[in-house]
């Protein structure tokens, strides 16, 4: 029993690394008031990005740094989107979405169709290494936010971007640097995906995890302990779902399926009703002398 | 010697001249007020003076010295601190990582403990009591205006200006804040101070400039003026403080509550068992400190919040109606949220002007508006009431607290109502303004209409009522008649002291 239940936890966590560093890439853009609902389409990126450059350069690492300069280009497109041409962030995400499964799928398809990854992250004491650089990421994103001045400006753009204006901090500045810091561990979360946790490509693969990434964000108050919290709701229903597949009963797989997701929105009802979004999250910014 | 002195500032923006030759000196240990109203120039010059307005013309000089100040920064550097009159603070975040973000210190690491040591030692010294660690949006308003001072205070300003200081406050916490002012004067600090209620300024302020259209009137010495001079300087005509009543044509009951108790929207019940009966023909009104249950009574009343107990309109139960039978009952309402529930900012002048009667036969035709319709009524009502705008296809955004104030009152006494509910209807208002707006109230009530004005202003209160009931903790604690109120006992039993106030009766004679 004590050993199932270890076995249980150890799928947990690996499970849940890619969402955590895709929901704390989702984290920092909206802490700064920016709503990425494109991460989903930034993660399918990551994927592709991740498998192809692991492939050629045989090196899982240089994959995902690669992955994580590709979604923070994209990261950056957004934030120029948004902030220069002031476009609805929703519906932008929704267009980068579209933009990225169509994208990966047709350069799959023509280029890559059934490429492996050929190698992966290294281990130690039994997970991955970069599931310790996520729980590292969280500790850091809670020392940035509450300790740093990087945090407090953060913070405060996403809350009143006019007073962070005032006192002649430049609110693009933070928000191009929110942007381009978020698409890439969205991006860094997508190689994992495909490179740490599978071996490769397969179309829509991240299967909605952007979008639980928000929700996890949104569980967790906007906080880095909190977001983790959620990863790990998420992480319970995926390792149940996949146990009951694979037991092979009496259990509807398409019932597994829909698992993770279902206790994802019970966990959001539950426990984030009175969840308080940063004031400015979503709100085009006009800078006013 | 001035500590700062501006020197013939000239700012032009397209249409009028903002600020025009302006020339005022600051210095150390004095209160000075800058006086005008809505449009005189203040905030323009006070802007140019921050380094947010880029002058057309003119000099500044910082201890004689002759200076650029072309940022905010700079600004700071010469000593200035500056007080917004909407808060500069983040409401998520505590006060101390509130002034951090004010300081943006080189350091990437941030040091809570010595910033808000800090604080603590300088809110001593001035009397600006505030827990650094308390999150913001837990302060009262007065305790978030402290943050705002100490932030200034913080960065080491020689001159604070305080941009309509007193416009949120309660009485007690302008009391408070006087208190620091008069502490920050003892420590050689300057402080200018923008204002337009001139009891305040004659209190507090050593010299008064007075600015309209743009232009200094005048300087004056606070001991050597009075407050009708001082307004009609500031108006450019002669004032008058007294509204001119006419004879009273009282009728019958036009509102009763019996026993209302209604909860604020944090589960708090404010109103607790309140009666009070208003005639037609008469002014009731409503003192009391902000918070005592006004707002959640009146709306309560119209129907705008949930209720128990009984409210009679002319006679008719109307405790469980909908705001718009009310309306329909010949209700009109000055509401106390100008910008949240009085007008849509962003929708024209016309439409507000019609906001709350455009499905009336009047301005429809079938299903559809009839804008030829509206667009008579908006100019009529545009012109009757003063309402200065060029077009009314503005959106009221554009127009001043005075003037989006009036497209309210315009609204609501074309009506002709049989009952209004006028709450604090000229806060944030020019003197101008607020005498049309309180002639406009006395005439409804010169008309048989029964009013509710509510407000904590005790001189609106005194100059317009018949008869005065004092709200305190959700009942009404005193009731007098015109030619019994004062402010000594009005005071009193806003405090809650019903038992010293019922002496001050016998005194008067």
């Amino acid at each position: 029993m004590a050993d199932s239940i270890i076995s249980f936890l150890a799928a947990m966590i690996r499970y849940s690394t890619p969402l955590l560093f895709v929901a704390l890439g989702v984290l920092v853009m909206e802490v700064s008031g920016i709503v990425n609902m494109g991460a989903e389409g930034m993660m399918i990126i990551g994927c592709l990005t991740g498998v192809v450059v692991t492939h050629h350069l045989n090196n899982a690492w240089l994959g995902g740094l690669a992955a994580m300069l590709v979604a923070g280009l994209f990261g950056l497109l957004f934030g120029a989107l948004v902030l220069e041409f002031r476009i609805n962030q929703t519906v932008l995400g929704v267009a980068f979405n579209l933009v990225g499964a169509g994208l990966t799928t047709t350069l799959n398809r023509a280029f890559f169709d059934g490429m492996n990854a050929g190698t992966t992250y290294g281990s130690f004491l039994g997970f991955p290494i970069p599931t310790y650089i996520a729980i590292g990421l969280v500790i850091l994103a809670w020392v940035a936010m509450y300790k740093m001045k990087i945090g407090v400006q953060m913070r405060s753009v996403g809350e009143n971007p006019v007073v962070v204006e005032s006192v002649g901090i430049s609110v693009k500045k933070l928000r191009y640097i929110a942007c381009a810091a978020g698409g890439a561990l969205v991006g860094f979360g997508g190689a994992f995906l495909s490179t740490g946790i599978l071996s490769q490509f397969t179309e829509n693969m991240t299967d909605g995890r952007g979008f639980i990434a928000l929700a996890a964000v949104t569980f967790g108050k906007y906080t880095p302990f909190g977001t983790l919290g959620g990863v790990l709701v998420f992480g319970i229903g995926e390792t149940l779902s996949y146990r009951l597949q694979a037991g092979g009963g009496a259990f509807p797989y398409e019932f597994a399926l829909m698992l993770p997701y279902i206790l994802t929105v019970l966990a959001l009802c539950a426990f984030s009703r009175n969840a308080k979004d940063p004031a400015a999250l979503g709100v085009p910014y006009v800078k006013s002398h | 010697m001035n500590f700062i002195e501006l020197k013939e500032i000239t700012k032009i923006y397209p249409g009028t001249v903002a600020c025009d030759k302006v020339s005022v000196g600051f210095r150390r240990g004095e209160v000075h007020t800058l006086l005008g109203e809505n449009g005189a120039g203040k905030s323009t010059l006070m802007n140019v003076l921050y380094g947010l307005a880029k002058p057309d013309g003119g000099t500044i000089f910082v201890n004689g010295k002759e200076t650029e100040i072309d940022s905010p920064k700079t600004a700071i550097a010469c000593g200035v601190g500056m007080v917004h009159q909407h808060f500069m603070l983040i409401p998520t975040l505590t006060v101390v990582e509130n002034v951090i973000l004010s300081l943006d210190e080189k350091k990437a690491f941030i040091d809570k403990k010595r910033v808000a040591a800090r604080i603590l030692e300088i809110s001593q010294k001035y009397g600006l009591l505030v827990d650094p660690y308390a999150k913001v949006s837990s302060l009262t308003v007065g305790q978030q205006q402290r943050v705002e001072i100490l932030k200034a205070l913080y960065k080491n300003c020689d001159l604070l200006v305080l941009d309509e200081p007193t416009a949120v406050l309660t009485p007690q916490e302008i009391r408070e804040l006087f208190v620091a002012i008069r502490n920050l004067i003892a420590e050689d600090k300057a402080v200018i101070f923008i204002s337009h209620k001139l009891n305040e300024v004659m209190e507090i302020s050593k010299v008064i400039t007075i600015l309209h259209l743009g232009k200094v009137v005048g300087s004056v010495n606070a001991c050597d003026t009075n407050a009708r001079e001082l307004a009609s300087m500031m108006v450019g005509k002669e004032v008058s403080f007294e509204v001119a009543r006419g004879e009273q044509k009282l009728g019958g009951t036009m509102l009763e509550v019996k026993d209302m108790h209604a909860k604020d929207s944090k589960g708090v019940e404010t109103v607790r068992g309140l009666n009070m009966q208003v005639r037609a023909g008469e002014i009731y009104g409503i003192a009391g400190v902000d918070g005592n249950g006004q707002s959640e009574l009146i709306r309560g009343i119209v129907g705008l919040c949930k209720k128990t107990g009984t409210v009679l309109i002319g006679g008719e139960d109307m405790s469980k109606s909908t705001p718009r039978q009310i309306l329909d009952k010949g209700v009109a309402h000055i509401p106390e949220d100008r910008q949240g529930m009085g007008v849509v900012m962003k929708m024209p002048i016309r439409n507000n002007l019609v906001l709350d009667t455009f499905y009336d036969e009047k301005f429809t035709k079938g299903v559809f508006l009839d804008w030829k319709k509206v667009d008579g009524q908006a100019g009529y009502l545009i012109e009757h009431y003063g309402i200065k705008t060029p077009d009314a296809g503005n959106p009221v955004s554009s127009l001043s607290g005075g003037n989006q104030q009036k497209v309210v009152v315009a609204r609501e006494l074309d009506k002709q109502p049989r009952l209004l509910f006028a709450v604090h209807p000229t806060r944030g208002v020019d003197i101008g303004a607020t005498q049309f707006i309180h002639e406009q109230i006395m005439a409804a009530r010169d008309a048989g209409c029964a009013v509710v004005l509510v407000s904590t202003e005790l001189d609106e209160i005194i100059s317009l009522s018949d008869r005065i009931g004092v709200i305190y903790e959700g009942v009404i604690l005193g009731e007098m008649d015109r030619k019994d109120a004062n402010y000594e006992r009005l005071g009193l039993l806003m405090a809650g002291k019903r038992d010293e106030a019922a002496q001050t009766v016998g005194k008067e004679g």
